[in-house]
């Protein structure tokens, strides 16, 4: 067995994946909305709206949010281990970027569900 | 360690990245600042759905210079983001392994992602 001096868990597998999947998911997210918004202009509040609380829409957009966050999960934990070497000053930043992302995930699922 | 007396000062400031370096270091900053954008995106999101008045609210704040400057930010860094990390996504897949293919390959990523920001850009102003 080798031991493991970046991370306790063995999660390098599993973030390298979900990196790849999430990039996937967004990228796919971002195709369906530049499309949307091209073919609809100029773009009046009805029919943005009307498009966005779709269910399949709204779908998308959660998936979307959830993967853009976990993405930026594993991205700015890997810039921060780099750069970052006082200990307790990673796990601040590390601490400051997780509740940022998990109020932008919360946010963002009140925004494609309740619309605004 | 067999190589204590190795030089450990490095001039930063002498050190020449090459291009795939450099191709490597803007998709994290690029990363880093839509990280950053990420929260302007989602309040012009929630404005745009909250209320007919908050969609017309949006249109005025777009054709102010501010938001427009970090609205062609965010659109610049997320093109080359997206490239830049199909290029990564080329290089696991075998395809980039000799130096001379994720040369070129990096040089691809940033001449389409400055077309592309041009066109969306120029587009959007």
């Amino acid at each position: 067995m080798v031991e493991s001096i970046t991370s306790h868990s063995q999660q390098g597998l599993r973030d390298w994946l979900l990196q790849r999947l999430t990039a996937i998911v967004t990228a796919v997210y971002l195709v369906v909305l530049l499309y949307f918004v091209c073919r609809h202009q100029p773009l009046s509040f009805e029919v943005w709206q009307a498009w966005c609380m779709q269910t399949w829409v709204q779908v998308l957009s959660s998936l979307a949010i959830a993967s853009i966050l976990l993405h930026a999960r594993i991205g700015l934990w890997i810039v921060l281990t780099d750069y970052v070497k006082p200990y307790a000053m990673r796990i601040l930043l590390q601490g400051f970027v997780m509740l940022a992302l998990l109020g932008c995930f919360i946010w963002g699922l009140e925004i494609i569900w309740r619309g605004g | 360690m067999s190589d204590q007396k190795r030089p450990v000062y490095l001039n930063l400031l002498q050190v020449k990245l090459p291009l795939v370096a450099m191709v490597s270091i803007a998709h994290r900053m690029s990363g880093i600042l839509l990280f950053l954008l990420l929260p302007w995106a989602l309040w012009l999101f929630h404005l745009s759905l909250a209320s007919y008045d908050d969609f017309q609210h949006v249109c005025v704040l777009m054709a102010q210079p501010l938001h427009k400057f970090i609205a062609l930010l965010m659109l610049a860094s997320l093109v080359y983001h997206l490239l830049s990390g199909l290029r990564h996504m080329l290089l696991d897949f075998v395809i980039g392994e000799s130096k001379c293919v994720a040369h070129v390959c990096a040089k691809v990523v940033v001449g389409l992602s400055l077309v592309i920001i041009l066109v969306l850009g120029s587009y959007l102003w």
